[in-house]
């Protein structure tokens, strides 16, 4: 307990320093900026920015990639709540509720509310970090392919139950979702599977690409219906950005048990911020009184996602860090950058470089202020974006959404795809399908499968595997109440009115 | 279900998935085998997408009524002015998507964004046409040299003047 005290108060006084701090600042913005872009998300942010930290020590490299990374986070959900346009998958839930609020001219509190649930969802976790860092990624290190693999089905599937109006349709389009990732060449063994011969689908379909083309696409596509009704003119002139005592009152037991479990999820490999924003939104629609609120701009439905994907943030960097293990996407790129500058990410990290490591943790809540500080007095300039006219809005969705898709994948065939997903998810929305579950296979499925398999290969074929363990076990249950609950729920709901009558 | 009575795609949509799954499926297994490890590793994922895709389509029809489906069709045919506008609209968005993928390259950045941007404003905002023709010019400036400059992603540059 000394010794962690001892370690973070060293960690405090290299993360203080001016240089420090300009750094963590000008990566937080820059963050921030790069993440309120549609389809540029944390990962593509911090790989797009790392050219900056080239000339710097390991230290101010890692401070301002992470800089970064909570900028981006921060950022992400601003374009989710104003133009219905996630950054990256871990913002997809902020438009759930954070759009529909918008809508109802309450963007005010949806921007305040999302950045003050950030501040604390990534304060909270990183507290969680200086003490717990080695206890989580013990446990996370027990997960075999076969517990991660049951991990993203029970994800999975409380996505697809999640959709309101038919759950069969829920497991449909995540299917499909699932199926958009077997395209490409296959890791293991190196076979070209539904590429139809066509080079630049051998790496496979990047999922950015699919949510950028049923997100962004798909959503003008529907709304070109709303430009010839001639649109109400939108709000120009706002109140101040803050949240009323009512509305903290209903956020603040959503926030305080999102964000453990946020941190829980972020921690696992494989599980990020979207796994974690997408569970901690089902869970609070599971235990609110009024869940047929939720998609309607229920602001606990912002509140707790958002304080989830910032804490998930945090916990990311635990596998990374402690255990050489990168759970994400982002920590992934982040990683790479620490070995291209001689670092050795690991459990020998805290013992041989404790300045980088505690320099790192003390500086997250040095971020945190700075991005809470920026993010809700500029919240009031970008809401402005919503003036703009819808008809010369769109156009330039469209475009910031072909850009941000050659910015990922430098090939104009994804030019091709993203318009293939913009039809796509406009036919899904007319025959009433759900694309949250398809986006979220898209994300999960590569890993998915792969676990899969690995599992299967370590059991000789054994499917036994899959129920070898008590996490295992948990997890199945997990799945199973997930799909039975709102089946049973309905049967009842159904029973009664009978009754009634 | 609930949804009786009610115009839906249901049964079609449950049809369609099914058939798709079994196309899947058998896609699935005509994939080239493994030469390492087990012949079919790579075909095992998908079989298990394309199984359970075809049970779910199954008992979605199932689950939904072919009225619904044939209510819905009718009323797809009888879409009136505004819908029909609309839909051409998304096709011609499509078509002109896709022609900016084609130009994206040869013409660079500024000058291919320049034209799809245009010609998407005349498209949504005929009455305009300057004020479209300023945000399209400054759109594709702007982003060109955010994303050059500052954010060091190449962009396709100016042909001739590789600017």
């Amino acid at each position: 307990m000394g010794d962690i005290l001892t370690n973070l108060f060293n960690g405090f006084l290299i993360a203080s320093t001016p240089y420090h701090i300009l750094m963590v600042t000008i990566g937080g913005v820059l963050g921030t900026i790069v993440g309120m872009l549609p389809g540029l998300g944390p990962a593509t942010g911090v790989a797009v920015l790392l050219p900056l930290t080239f000339s710097m020590g390991p230290t101010a490299a890692l401070i301002t990639m992470c800089g970064v990374y909570y900028g981006a986070m921060f950022g992400g959900s601003r374009s989710s709540i104003l133009i219905n346009t996630p950054g990256d998958g871990a913002a997809l839930a902020a438009t759930f509720d954070g759009y529909p609020m918008a809508m109802q001219g309450r963007a005010e509190s949806a921007l305040a509310i999302s950045a003050i649930a950030s501040f604390i969802g990534g304060t909270v976790s990183a507290v969680f970090m200086v003490f717990v860092a080695n206890p989580i990624a013990d446990f996370a290190l027990k997960f075999g392919p076969a517990e991660y693999f049951l991990l993203m089905i029970a994800a999975l599937a409380m996505t697809a139950s999640m959709s309101e109006k038919n759950m069969l349709k829920g497991f449909i389009a995540t299917i499909i979702g699932l199926i958009i990732t077997t395209v490409g060449i296959d890791a293991q063994s190196g076979v070209p599977r539904f590429t139809f011969g066509i080079l630049e689908l051998q790496t496979g379909i990047d999922f950015l690409v699919a949510i950028i083309g049923i997100y962004a696409l798909g959503e003008v596509f529907k709304s070109f219906r709303s430009l010839q009704d001639g649109t109400k003119k939108p709000q120009t002139k706002f109140k101040k950005i803050w949240i009323t005592k009512e509305e903290w009152k209903k956020s603040m037991w959503p926030i305080i048990r999102s964000t453990p479990l946020g941190f829980f999820i972020g921690a696992l490999p494989g599980a990020g911020g979207t796994m974690a924003s997408l569970m901690a939104y089902n869970n609070e629609r599971n235990f609110s009184k009024h869940p047929e609120e939720f998609g309607k701009g229920a602001i606990e439905g912002l509140a707790a996602p958002e304080a989830a994907n910032n804490a998930a943030s945090v916990g990311a960097l635990i596998p990374m860090l402690t255990l050489g293990i990168p759970g994400s996407g982002t920590t992934a790129v982040m990683m790479g950058a620490l070995l291209m500058l001689g670092i050795q990410p690991g459990p020998l990290l805290f013992s041989q470089h404790p300045d980088i490591a505690w320099g790192l943790i003390a500086s997250m809540f040095i971020g945190n202020v700075i991005l809470a500080v920026i993010n809700i007095p500029l919240a009031g300039v970008l809401v402005r974006v919503l003036a703009i006219p819808a008809k010369i809005l769109y156009p330039l969705v469209l475009g910031l959404a072909f850009v941000g898709c050659y910015a990922i994948s430098n090939s104009v065939i994804d030019f091709y795809l993203l318009t293939m997903f913009g039809i796509l998810g406009y036919v899904m929305s007319k025959v009433d399908l759900p694309s949250a579950p398809l986006v979220l296979g898209c994300i999960v499925g590569g890993t998915m499968e792969q676990s899969y398999r690995q599992a299967i290969k370590i059991s000789n074929g054994s499917m036994k595997i899959f129920f070898s363990s008590g996490v295992a076990i948990a997890l199945i249950v997990i799945t199973l109440v997930s799909i039975l609950y709102p089946i049973i729920k309905s049967h009842y709901a159904k029973k009664k009115i009978s009754i009634a009558q | 279900m609930e949804s009786k009575g009610k115009a839906n795609f249901d049964a079609l949509v449950g049809i369609v998935v099914a058939v798709c799954g079994l196309i899947y499926l058998l896609a699935s297994y005509l994939l080239p085998r493994s030469t390492v490890g087990a012949a079919l590793s790579p075909s095992y994922f998908p079989f298990l997408l394309g199984g359970v895709l075809t049970v779910l389509g199954v008992l979605l029809f199932l689950q939904s009524d072919m009225s619904s489906s044939k209510q819905a069709i009718k009323d797809l045919k009888k879409m009136s002015e505004k819908e029909k506008a609309n839909t051409k609209l998304i096709a011609i968005t499509c078509v002109a998507s896709i022609m900016y993928g084609v130009i994206f390259n040869t013409l660079g950045f500024v000058i291919s964004t320049f034209i799809f941007i245009e010609f998407m404003l005349y498209l949504t905002n005929r009455k305009e046409m300057l004020k479209n023709t300023i945000v399209s010019i400054c759109f594709s400036i702007i982003i060109y040299i955010l994303f050059s400059t500052f954010l060091g992603i190449i962009l396709p540059p100016v042909p001739f003047l590789n600017i």
